[in-house]
């Protein structure tokens, strides 16, 4: 069944990290949708990033709430990356056809950090 | 060796008037040496046998003529061409294996008919009948010779053809780590869709397992692209920049590129280099080293 | 008294009538295609399918159910998936199985894109009498156990 409790968003300067510890359901993508947006406003935020190492599928609807998510982060100001997407679910979403336009992304946390701090 | 080959080849034989087969064997035999040599001599002038034509020897190469010299004159003799026939499927098989060009020894062979013919005036010019007699057996032995050797030719060069494809396409894809971050997947043979999906599934895992953040993708060893095979390449770029990995494509000529344009494929999504070796360079650029020139 | 008897999964039922359904019916579908012994990267594009046609019951019938089935194939077993609705049905199946078609919210990935994931893919469908999705994923070497099958 979906998790009760909300995905964790930690706080490292101005940077957010995201981690989601599994699939999300459509009402958890909304939760964590919200959360994120509060947790932007709150303080200067430079970057988001989304950490997506543990999660094992991301269908059309997840795809779209991503880049929509992405949009919306980036309207407040912070870039977001998405970090860690696994060969499988690489590969799926690729014959899906649902590819992230206009989303930064990383092999994993620690190709983030740099990224953010290299530019 | 086909025994199928071999037999139909004797049975041809066979079939050839035998008085015609005598009267020419009777006129090659005396010369054989002669026109033998002549004929080895034409075939190892090719290219091909270049490496050969030095580790035979001359000695070695008289007893191969006396040889096949004892087992035509038995043929002729008996009537029974089976030994003959085998040895020219091999010669073939042979051929084929070595992947001579076909046209080039054909033309080296049939330079023996040039030269047997005066030896067949020779002995037979007193008589017409006996000449032409001399001169038909003449023309269905090679016939059936250098049709069997030809068979036998296409037959194994098919099949080392297909043996070749599929041990190139069974060939566990190669990715080569080259630096921290780079990864070199250079690939060789026919791509169809199965081997795309296995290719992209292979660099990906590969991407994750040693963290690379460029991987160089070569192609120039994949016969044909068209816009099938594009799109795979094309999905390759883009599953592996979800990863957060720049894919640089290298061997994909200014020709095919422009047909695939013309195709609509959008290339547009492709980072493509020339070559390979710009393609390394145009990685390391990306990962930040600096590529000095050592002058010799 | 059964002896230890190695009972085959035959298939499962999961009813999808919220989101959560979308959930259960992909989660279902790893599970089994894992215990089929598909790859890893097969496992994900069933549950991935599985996701966009489960979703499609939500959007256009709002509720339907997705089954899951073994079945033997020329060369191993494969994970059948139907995707059962009583909605609306499709008028024009062609259309809905062209890229970027939609007449929902989504942007019509769905349909095609699940036929891409899968190795055979079929709709039927009539206006008005509901749609039935039937793809399979082959490539399956082991038949799935249940566990503690003795009593």
């Amino acid at each position: 069944m979906s998790s009760t409790a909300a995905v964790p968003i930690l706080r490292q300067g101005d940077i957010l990290i995201v981690t989601l510890q599994g699939d999300l359901g459509d009402a958890e993508w909304a939760k964590l949708t919200d959360d994120l947006l509060d947790r932007v406003a709150e303080r200067r935020t430079r970057f988001a990033v989304l950490d997506l190492s543990v999660v094992d599928v991301l269908d059309s609807f997840a795809c779209r709430t991503i880049v929509g998510l992405t949009n919306m982060v980036a309207l407040r100001g912070p870039t977001m990356i998405v970090a860690g997407i696994q060969p499988g679910v690489a590969f799926a979403m690729v014959q899906l056809g649902a590819t992230l336009p206009g989303v930064a992304t990383a092999l994993d946390l620690d190709h983030a950090l740099a990224l953010m701090t290299h530019g | 060796m086909s025994t199928t080959q071999s037999a139909a080849a004797a049975s041809a034989l066979a079939a050839i008037p035998e008085n015609h087969l005598r009267l020419f064997w009777k006129a090659y035999e005396e010369s054989y040496d002669d026109v033998s040599a002549r004929a080895t001599e034409e075939l190892f002038a090719l290219p091909e046998f270049a490496g050969i034509a030095n580790i035979v020897t001359e000695e070695e190469s008289a007893i191969r003529r006396e040889a096949t010299r004892l087992m035509l004159s038995q043929a002729v003799d008996t009537g029974s061409w089976e030994a003959y026939a085998e040895d020219l499927v091999a010669q073939g098989e042979l051929y084929g294996e070595m992947g001579l060009s076909f046209v080039s020894w054909f033309k080296a062979v049939s330079v023996v008919r040039v030269i047997i013919l005066p030896h067949l005036v020779r002995v037979h010019g007193e008589s017409t009948d006996d000449l032409v007699g001399a001169v038909l057996g003449m023309d269905a032995f090679f016939d059936v010779a250098l049709a069997t050797i030809g068979n036998a030719y296409l037959v194994k060069k098919e099949s080392t053809i297909k043996v070749q494809q599929d041990a190139i396409r069974e060939l566990s894809t190669p990715v080569l780590p080259l630096r921290d971050g780079m990864l070199i997947l250079p690939v060789v043979g026919v791509v169809d869709s199965h081997r795309a999906h296995q290719l992209t599934q292979a660099l990906l895992e590969a991407i994750r397992h040693s963290r690379a953040t460029v991987a160089v993708v070569d192609i120039t060893g994949v016969p044909s692209v068209d816009s099938k095979v594009a799109n795979h390449f094309i999905q390759t770029v883009e599953a592996a920049k979800l990863m957060g990995t720049v894919v640089i494509l290298t061997g994909l000529s200014p020709a095919i590129a422009k047909a695939l344009v013309t195709l609509g494929v959008d290339l547009t999504k492709l980072n493509t280099v020339g070559d390979l070796q710009g393609g390394v360079e145009e990685a390391e650029r990306i990962l930040g080293y600096r590529v000095s020139q050592i002058e010799a | 008294m059964d002896d230890q008897a190695i009972l085959v999964s035959s298939g499962r039922r999961i009813a999808v009538i919220s989101e959560e359904g979308i959930v259960l019916a992909r989660q279902a579908g790893r599970e089994m295609s894992a215990g089929l012994g598909l790859s890893e990267t097969d496992q994900t594009l069933v549950a991935t399918a599985i996701s966009e046609v489960a979703r499609n019951i939500l959007l256009y019938a709002g509720r339907g159910v997705v089954e899951l089935e073994v079945t033997p194939g020329p060369n191993g077993y494969g994970l059948r998936i139907r995707a059962v609705d009583e909605g609306p049905g499709i008028a024009d199946i062609e259309l809905a199985l062209r890229d970027g078609y939609s007449t929902g919210h989504s942007l019509g990935l769905g349909l095609p894109g699940a036929r891409r994931l899968m190795d055979e893919f079929s709709i039927t469908s009539e206006p008005g009498s509901g749609t039935i999705v039937t793809m399979v994923k082959w490539g399956g070497t082991a038949l799935p156990v249940i566990e503690g099958a003795s009593p």
